[in-house]
């Protein structure tokens, strides 16, 4: 009999390795200035990476108040 | 002895009294909502959005976040916000990977615990040696922690150490032992809104003093360029090391705070949960990101740096204020505390006893059981802390990373890997905690030092190689399990 049975979810798990490695690699460069005194990695680091999780999660609840997924 | 408040420390201890009363008070009230293991262990799969996303966080976050996170801030300055957003990642990259599904599969196989879960989808002997491991490293964290809370209320407001340990031990162990995971949840909850309300009373202040955020840029540029760029104090491996031990494996090193996916009300008030989780750790991490670096400024000549949080209450906030921010902490302390309490209650009482001694037990018995094993627990983490010894210290060292090299990928498997056999997981689990265990004492042999390693590789991430690699290869070896005996794990 075939079963139904769940299929990986690797475009969460890529995902979050690439967000891993962005943190991680970031810190690897010399970034050139940027406003207020920090350099642009300080930025962009904070910018992606908040934006990257709120965003998701935000995405996430709406999915689920569409009934999609749900069990 | 001398403390950090001083003359204010009549308002901060009155706050801090009145905080520790009303947790005792909200763990008692919930206690007569709990009639049976069900209520106890997983709050009767009750908990709500904002209860479990709140409870996941406080309980992640610990004394290490709102002391020594905001002390390294000020050492490493901007060089440590890939480090600090990693842990506000840490709901999401377990949520997104395993948390549905475990909250799927909890509800279909009535799992209270993760033994539950390991037993049914592999062996009993996976449930056993995970129960041991959780024994073994996670219930010495209690000693650390009410040891932490105790030093805290010392230096801070001049309390003496053991009356300052009987206290906080005492609210812990009663509300944890009387209301379960319902009073760890809604005592989260409500330290989760103190832990905010500190720091955004603190972040302003600071702020102001310091010139705003471009004049606080200017001054830590002057004490050394670097403070104030993403690179230059710090090395890529060691960025790494933390942003993968603070995001990724704490699906296996803090089974404390996944435990309480299974508790959640269904999948959707836990993806909902997600949200809260994130907004309340990105509230607390960005003002970790804000507080150490203009600690740094405003406080040149500190020399324990992780007194910064404490040391910039006490200078610029009112003593009432402070008493909140010390709430704050002393709340980031007691949210872990009673996660673990809950976690070695459940694994000593459902994993090993009522599976391996008396299987007979009725629900209403479990419970009554498990609460005067929360109490001795409890009772043993304050005696630990009362005069630590070596070897409890030892262990707290080793938990996260033996319990991540340990739990990570039989997790992962149990969700999404139908060919893992019992087998495999048993091998992968105590291959992950040996192999964490040898880099350490290897580490120890070559350095005297728990925290450099060979080559800069951390154990917790040779553990968990190691661990996903014997899994694989025992599991292939040997016979897989019936499809039917999986069908509630894999089935959409």
């Amino acid at each position: 009999m075939e079963r139904n049975w769940v299929k990986v979810p690797w475009s969460r798990f890529i995902a979050m390795i690439a967000f891993i490695l962005f943190l991680a690699l970031a810190s690897n460069f010399e970034w050139p200035m940027g406003p207020m005194g920090l350099d642009w990695g300080v930025w962009l680091v904070c910018y992606i990476s908040y934006g990257v999780l709120i965003v998701w999660s935000i995405v996430h609840v709406v999915r689920s108040n569409r009934g999609e997924n749900d069990d | 002895m001398t403390d950090i408040i001083g003359e204010g420390r009549i308002w901060t201890s009155v706050v801090l009294v009145i905080y520790m009363i009303g947790t005792l008070l909200l763990g008692l009230y919930l206690s007569k909502r709990n009639k049976s293991s069900d209520d106890f262990f997983v709050a009767g799969r009750t908990l709500g959005p904002a209860t479990t996303g709140f409870s996941y966080a406080a309980t992640q976050m610990s004394a290490g976040t709102v002391i020594g996170s905001v002390g390294t801030g000020a050492n490493l300055g901007y060089n440590y916000v890939p480090v600090s957003i990693s842990s506000t990642a840490a709901p999401w990259a377990t949520f997104i990977t395993v948390g549905e599904r475990i909250r799927k599969i909890a509800q279909r196989i009535n799992a209270l615990t993760y033994g539950d879960i390991f037993e049914k989808r592999y062996s009993p002997s996976a449930r056993l040696v995970y129960a041991v491991l959780v024994v073994l490293f996670y219930v010495p964290l209690l000693a650390a922690q009410f040891k932490a809370a105790a030093n805290i209320m010392q230096v801070l407001i001049g309390w003496e150490y053991v009356p300052a340990l009987v206290i906080a031990a005492i609210v812990t162990i009663v509300y944890t032992g009387a209301a379960g995971m319902l009073g760890d949840a809604y005592t989260d909850l409500i330290q989760g809104f103190v832990m905010i309300g500190g720091f955004l009373f603190l972040i302003p202040t600071v702020l102001n003093q310091a010139g705003g955020l471009s004049a606080m840029h200017e001054s830590l540029k002057a004490i050394n360029p670097d403070l104030i760029k993403l690179s230059g104090l710090v090395t890529g491996m060691w960025v790494f090391g933390n942003v993968v031990s603070w995001s990724f494996l704490q699906i296996g090193g803090a089974p404390h705070a996944v435990f309480r996916f299974l508790a959640a009300r269904n999948i959707k008030v836990l993806r909902q949960a997600l949200l809260w989780a994130v907004i309340f750790q990105s509230i607390i991490f960005m003002s970790v990101g804000i507080l150490g670096p203009t600690g740094r400024v405003l406080l040149p000549d500190l020399k324990d740096r992780d007194l910064t949080t404490p040391v910039l209450a006490a200078t610029y906030l009112h003593p009432a204020l402070t008493g909140i921010l010390l709430s704050a902490i002393i709340a980031a302390v007691m949210s872990t505390v009673d996660s673990v309490l809950l976690l070695g209650s459940s694994a000593v009482t459902r994993d090993i006893y009522h599976r391996f001694v008396n299987p007979n037990m009725t629900p209403e018995q479990e419970m009554k059981i498990a609460r005067w094993v929360t109490v001795i627990l409890g009772v043993l983490g304050f005696a630990f802390a009362v005069r630590p010894i070596a070897a409890v210290q030892w262990m707290v060292a080793f938990s996260f990373s033996v319990g991540a090299s340990a739990f990570t990928f039989p997790i992962i498997f149990t969700c999404w890997w139908p060919r893992a056999t019992g087998a495999g997981a048993v091998a992968g689990m105590v291959s992950g905690a040996a192999s964490c265990l040898f880099w350490y004492g290897l580490s120890w042999a070559r350095f005297q030092s728990f925290s450099t390693f060979p080559g800069g590789l951390w154990p917790s991430i040779l553990g968990v190689a190691v661990s996903a690699i014997v899994t694989v290869m025992v599991s292939l070896a040997t016979k897989p399990h019936p499809p039917e005996a999986l069908d509630d794990f894999y089935r959409v």
